[in-house]
């Protein structure tokens, strides 16, 4: 049954929303607010899932020099980004609340932007070169180089400098997973249910891309 | 409570309008397989 899957997101992802409504709010200082935090962190797991698969296929496609890979780089980097947009909005309106502004320039709101920029000229760059060998070929070497950069905005700045985002929310400093089995489960949920609409939108996209004729089509 | 029930709705129905359209953009892609 190839559509099982589908019905299956849609159930799963239903009942997440309902258990994130019905459930009390994760962190009860915060209040209600506090349940954004089920969809902020599946939104930037999300990122930095689609930014290495864009890298992955950038190695492939410099290997192998076929076009194919470089859509699926193309298509996963652009749905990273979109997803990294939804992490911020909604990381600004906890900044909103806990912080009392939605730009603080903190390390981890900066981190973010300079990631946004990152794949922004990535997109750019892609968009100003016409011919498609030259164009998956330079753009398959940027997108190597900005992965590490990815990872090391997302993961190693906001460590280094001092930030207000809690780093320990999932795993405690003693490497421990320090939340409620409900809220632990709920998460889990969300996370899968963010990584199969990543894999399904990618899957369209990719076959959307392969010919551009189709586009004007849908 | 019914602040709550409106949120859930709200965000019920925004989940299912992302899913059909992406439903119908893949049946729409499996025929332009097709021809």
């Amino acid at each position: 049954m190839p559509n099982f899957w589908k019905f299956f997101l849609l159930l799963l992802m239903s009942a997440v929303i309902i258990a994130v409504w019905v459930m009390e709010p994760p962190q009860n200082q915060l209040g209600e607010v506090s349940r954004l935090f089920y969809f902020h962190i599946p939104a930037a797991w999300v990122t930095v899932l689609a930014y290495f698969v864009a890298m992955s296929q950038s190695v492939l496609y410099l290997r192998r020099k076929e076009l194919l890979y470089d859509i699926k780089a193309s298509s996963a980097a652009e749905l990273g980004t979109l997803f990294c947009i939804l992490a911020t909005i909604t990381g600004s309106i906890f900044a909103k609340i806990t912080w009392g502004g939605f730009w603080n320039w903190d390390p981890r709101q900066t981190s973010i932007l300079i990631l946004l920029l990152i794949y922004g000229a990535y997109l750019a760059l892609r968009s100003a070169v016409r011919e498609p060998e030259r164009r998956a070929a330079l753009s398959s070497v940027y997108c190597i180089f900005a992965f590490p950069a990815a990872v090391f905005l997302v993961f190693v700045t906001p460590r280094v400098y001092q930030s207000l985002h809690p780093a320990d929310s999932i795993i405690d400093t003693s490497g421990r997973i320090q939340m409620p089995a409900p809220i632990l489960l709920t998460l889990l949920a969300s996370l899968f249910c963010f990584s199969l609409i990543f894999i399904w939108i990618h899957r369209l996209q990719v076959a959307i891309g392969r010919d551009p004729h189709r586009e004007g089509k849908l | 409570m019914s602040t709550n029930l409106v949120a859930v709705i709200a965000v019920l129905i925004i989940w299912l309008g992302i899913f059909l359209y992406l439903v119908r953009l893949d049946r729409k892609v499996k025929k332009l397989n097709r021809k």
